[in-house]
């Protein structure tokens, strides 16, 4: 996760300092004052959700699956996690307020010393609920909205999802709690992504994420669908430029990129056209600090079922299950050489990878798409820097490189 | 990290501090399957997680996929067809039913 309005206009987020070992510079309270250590940890409540959604990482139905871990279950998997210091759960699903018990297992991490955030689609978000999960001690809330309203709900595979979703929002943020948007770039929707942004903004939503296409679950299916590398390139310059607009007319709006870490290089080079190399090495450092791709180390999966996987995305592979041992133990086992290979990247990434300038704050981008392509430690199909951009060499074109994006 | 409830020392168990894991479907979207690999050719075989797929050449496909650059040997097993037995309990009091 990139922090685009941190890193290129200075804005201050609670999360900079598990991003970018920021809290000392930072003026907010911070999540935590060190580099993060442990992952942040996705736990799948459900796989029950009451939408249809053709990108569903998770490939959730409208039925319940059999195997969902209880309340008690699940306070128990929490334990685990707040002693092995997890510093966020995202409570996540299918759609998790689908699960009465949501607001109690809020509490629970809350009282544990873990930071609950939630995933949602926003449709089941009352003025009631946001309020429970407001005194439950919900810190944040992101609600996916995938497009206008005619694209999204189509997306979603329900008319009205759209109209349901700003309810929510609006209830969220009426409650109190922090709002935010959680939008997947498509080809479909990319156009429609900064008439969202200003509608939502309008709303009083000034946090937006916005996730690159990961091959998982349904989104596999749409692969197809994923915007070309030049696309993906003009689809990130349009949040850095949207990000800079808001931030010159005084409004300012957090915005971050999910799912991509080309994403690292480009900001850098984006940087050293627009704000020159002075902000493009802090802005280097920075990404330097975050790490690049956290598959493996900074994030990881539990399922519905307790299934624990490398990343939310990353469901056909599943590393144990916490009923047979604690996650803990799970992800601290060196015996497995994919985990332990992932956490070692750096001497076995191959092909364009191997000699990229970007490749430490990169680390090779989605293992997940790699992996659809060849091998866990294969480039990227999605990397959209040019041969110069990674060699660091001129771009003989002297343009901004999209014609060699390969 | 500290101890966790149930947990029992390895070198005091017998069959039954230990409880079966339920054995509801692993997966929602296929079959799933345990993966076992051996590194070396005098090294141990190793439980090293599950693949999602379809049949038994479809998970050796998944887990090649993973593990071809680490393993010599692959070992799979139908996790449907796999008892799990494991004194580490969750959600429950030592000596409770399984879930």
């Amino acid at each position: 996760m990139i922090s685009v309005s941190k890193l290129l206009c200075g804005l201050d987020a609670e999360s900079d300092g598990l991003r970018y070992d920021a809290a000392d510079d930072s003026s907010r309270e911070q999540i935590t004052e060190e580099k993060q250590q442990r992952p942040v940890v996705v736990w799948n409540l459900t796989k029950q959700c009451n939408l249809y959604c053709s990108h569903c990482y998770a490939a959730a139905d409208t039925e319940t699956a059999p195997g969902e871990l209880s309340t008690e279950e699940g306070k128990d998997l929490l334990d685990d996690l707040a002693d092995f210091g997890i510093p966020v759960v995202l409570f996540s699903g299918g759609e998790p307020m689908v699960r009465d018990d949501l607001e109690e297992l809020v509490a629970y991490a809350d009282d544990a010393g873990i930071r609950p955030v939630l995933s949602t689609n926003g449709t089941l978000m009352t003025e009631e609920r946001a309020e429970a999960l407001r005194d439950a001690g919900l810190k944040y809330a992101g609600v996916s909205v995938d497009g206008l309203p005619a694209r999204n709900d189509e997306f979603r595979g329900e008319e009205g999802a759209f109209d349901a979703a700003v309810r929510g929002i609006e209830n969220s943020l009426d409650a109190g709690l922090k709002t935010g948007l959680r939008y997947t770039i498509t080809e479909a929707n990319a156009p429609d992504l900064p008439d969202v942004v200003d509608l939502l903004h309008d709303v009083g939503v000034d946090r937006f994420c916005f996730y690159h296409l990961d091959y998982g679950g349904r989104g596999a299916d749409i692969s197809n669908l994923d915007l070309s590398p030049a696309d993906t390139r003009e689809a990130v310059r349009t949040v850095c430029e949207m990000t800079r607009e808001y931030h010159e007319r005084g409004e300012e709006i957090e915005t971050l990129l999910v799912g991509n870490y080309a994403d690292a290089g480009f900001l850098v080079e984006y940087a050293e056209e627009e704000l020159g190399a002075e902000q493009a090495d802090r802005i280097h450092r920075y990404l330097e600090a975050n790490g690049g791709d956290p598959t493996g180390e900074r994030i990881a999966d539990v399922d519905y079922q307790g299934n624990v996987h490398l990343t939310q995305f990353w469901q056909g592979y599943s590393l144990g299950n916490v009923r047979d041992r604690p996650f803990s133990e799970l992800w601290s086992d060196d015996n497995n050489p994919l985990l332990s290979g992932l956490r070692e990247r750096r001497e076995r990434l191959t092909g364009k990878c191997a000699g990229c300038q970007y490749q430490s704050i990169c680390r090779g981008g989605s293992r997940l798409r790699a992996l659809s392509a060849g091998g866990p430690f294969d480039p990227d199909p999605k990397c959209y820097l040019t041969d110069a951009e990674r060699n660091g060499t001129p771009d003989a074109t002297g343009g901004s490189g999209d014609a060699h994006a390969d | 990290m500290g101890a966790f409830c149930g947990e029992a020392l390895p070198g005091d168990m017998d069959s039954q501090d230990r409880t079966r894991v339920q054995d509801t479907p692993r997966s929602a979207t296929g079959r799933e399957w345990e993966v076992f690999v051996r590194e070396d050719v005098d090294g141990p075989l190793k439980h090293v997680g599950s693949v999602t797929a379809g049949d038994a050449d479809g998970a050796h496909d998944r887990a090649s996929d993973l593990f071809g650059w680490a393993a010599r040997d692959v070992w799979l097993c139908p996790a449907d067809e796999t008892r799990r037995y494991t004194a580490h309990t969750l959600g429950e009091a030592p000596g409770g039913e399984s879930a």
